[in-house]
């Protein structure tokens, strides 16, 4: 194996090819933007030149420092209370990647767990386990979600609950699958003779099997989830309101987008930009860790 | 295939009355409706009185199996707030509904079509890299966000097209737009990566080298080919704009059941919020089972294989 690993010099035109394949490091583009959108959430509070929280009604509806009568005090211009946008976008990259990794964490723990235990043991409860996950994809997931929210009351905890209660289904479904295959594998079949138990394989034989594709699901579910945290906050039911969301920013400024487009623009713009970072890291680590490529 | 059917309505009505517990059971278990219609200062014997008229006051199964037994007859009840028959509300609205999603998803269809298959064939071509970026990005932004900065770029500025509400043709085009942006996205991808395949593969070789013209290749041989993966997520994103729907109503004020249903949530109406659910789950679920069938239709392999 070792001979295989061992990294073979290439000359000539190719050498260039060789060396970014051996350092398996994403395009620098978006490895400044993952580094960013985490200095943005650790470091709010040294980072963003306002708090978000401090209204000033003096500073309302000022536009972006571009504009006629904007400043570079308000880069992004203020909102209907005379906060500053830049400020609050910042603080509210925090929100979206807490609620995101936890739900992404949650769902994604449950639904693989269920989906190693649904295509391992077969039968009656791979068929219990299956008809859950058909009924919770035919649900309308937003409107359930706002539903949990709404009743259970806004807050942290239920909208994670929320978003992990809807998204697991989907891990659940591609582990089954893979794990179908699996277990008909030599390895699995030597274990059981060598008298493992069925969690010890599940753990042991299994798991290490799917960690690349549960990776891959994890990171492109990511973004995912921070729009549909996103679509929640716009309807009213996120995080409750001083502390700064992506999504409720965007629903503040729905007044006044005809007049005042910065309102809504901004904090729209980190969402998607913040999104297709993480999408475009998933599909990275896809084509990395697919398995066809990792043979070559 | 008289059994495959059977067996997938069965499948479909199993999921609705795992449905119908779930959201029974969260929202009954999660707020107590009475509470909701009541002043707040309300004296406990007009709660208790308003609770039996309700039925509020027998066991929560009991309740449930009531409700599941008048659905059952085609009596989704009464709005608690409204006062209207839930089967009415839902009859006035569903079909705005799905007029903004058949149209939201036949443009995105049609769009990705066109831009999945000539980003594949001009591969590394300006075509394919803006093709590209336009899914990278649609993929990304939030549906509601783009509906208003359409709104304010077409209606606001241009004043070319109404901001919001329901009427001609000219009310549908940005919602639908905004709506559908998602779907195109995700369906030019998939097509672009299948479609790559399949150019590569040994019988588009063999037809090029016997002569077939280049684009009876790409429309006969490949795309015909092609077409199959991204078949398979079509209804997987005709769900998801069932869910985009819901938010992008609300930012047009559209009068479908995104916006009956958003009002029923906050007002905690949950007679309404059941009958919504359940409409829009069977919505969901006949269109899954269409595109399965037309899937089977297609693909010998499957109508033979699955049984």
């Amino acid at each position: 194996m070792a001979a295989v690993d061992k990294p073979t010099s290439v000359r000539g035109p190719l050498a260039w090819f060789a060396a970014r394949r051996r350092r398996r490091l994403p395009p620098l583009p978006l490895i400044l933007f993952l580094a960013l959108i985490v200095f943005a959430a650790l470091f709010a509070d040294l980072v963003a030149p306002h708090d978000p929280n401090v209204a000033g009604l003096r500073f309302r509806f000022r536009p972006p420092v571009w504009e006629e009568g904007g400043s570079w005090q308000f880069i992004l211009g203020t909102d209907a209370l005379g906060r500053d946008i830049l400020s609050r976008i910042i603080h509210g990259t925090r929100i979206s990647l807490l609620v995101g990794l936890f739900s992404v964490g949650v769902a994604g723990s449950v639904g693989i767990l269920l989906g190693m235990v649904a295509g391992y043991m077969g039968g009656v409860v791979d068929a219990v386990i299956m008809r859950l996950t058909d009924a919770t994809s035919a649900v309308p997931l937003l409107l359930v979600a706002l539903l949990f929210v709404v009743t259970l009351g806004p807050s942290f905890g239920n909208l994670i609950l929320a978003l992990a209660l809807l998204l697991w289904s989907r891990y659940t479904r591609v582990v089954r699958s893979e794990v179908l295959s699996l277990k008909e594998r030599d390895f699995v079949a030597l274990a059981r003779v060598a008298g493992a138990s069925n969690a010890w394989i599940i753990a042991r034989h299994i798991f290490p099997n799917i960690v690349n594709t549960a990776m891959v699901m994890l990171t492109l579910q990511l973004g995912t989830v921070i729009v549909v945290e996103a679509a929640l906050s716009f309807l009213g039911a996120g995080v409750p309101p001083p502390t700064p969301a992506w999504g409720s920013m965007v629903a503040d400024g729905r007044n006044y987008i005809a007049t005042r487009w910065w309102i809504a623009f901004f904090p729209g713009m980190a969402i998607l930009l913040t999104v297709m970072t993480f999408n475009l890291f998933g599909d990275w680590l896809r084509d990395r860790l697919d398995p066809k490529l990792r043979q070559l | 295939m008289t059994r495959y059917v059977a067996e997938r309505l069965f499948q479909a009505l199993l999921t609705l009355l795992l449905l119908s517990a779930i959201i029974f059971f969260l929202s009954r278990v999660l707020g107590d409706p009475v509470m909701f219609l009541l002043p707040m200062d309300a004296r406990q014997d007009d709660v208790d009185r308003l609770r039996e008229i309700y039925g509020f006051n027998r066991p929560l199964i009991v309740q449930y199996l009531d409700m599941l037994g008048q659905m059952l007859q085609g009596d989704f009840g009464e709005s608690l707030r409204l006062r209207d028959p839930v089967i009415d509300l839902i009859a006035e609205r569903w079909l705005a509904s799905v007029q903004l999603i058949l149209i939201g998803m036949s443009w995105a269809i049609v769009a990705a079509l066109i831009l999945g298959v000539l980003s594949a064939v001009y591969r590394g071509r300006p075509i394919d890299w803006i093709a590209r970026t336009l899914a990278v990005i649609g993929q990304s932004a939030p549906s509601f966000w783009i509906g208003l900065i359409l709104i304010q770029l077409f209606s606001v500025r241009l004043e070319w097209l109404p901001s919001a509400g329901y009427g001609g043709f000219a009310h549908m085009v940005l919602p639908s737009f905004a709506l559908g942006v998602f779907a195109l996205a995700g369906m030019t991808r998939l097509l672009r990566s299948s479609m790559l395949d399949v150019l590569d593969s040994d019988y588009v070789k063999k037809a090029r080298i016997m002569g077939v013209p280049e684009w009876r290749v790409i429309t006969k041989h490949a795309l015909k080919n092609a077409i199959l993966p991204v078949l398979t997520f079509a209804g997987e994103y005709f769900a998801l704009l069932v869910t985009a729907g819901v938010v992008v109503e609300t930012v047009y004020a559209w009068p479908g059941m995104g916006t009956l249903a958003v009002d029923a949530v906050v007002n905690r109406d949950f007679p309404l919020i059941q009958g919504v659910t359940t409409m829009i789950a069977v919505i969901v679920m006949s269109m899954n089972l269409i595109v399965d069938l037309l899937y089977a239709s297609i693909d010998p392999r499957i109508r033979l294989g699955r049984r």
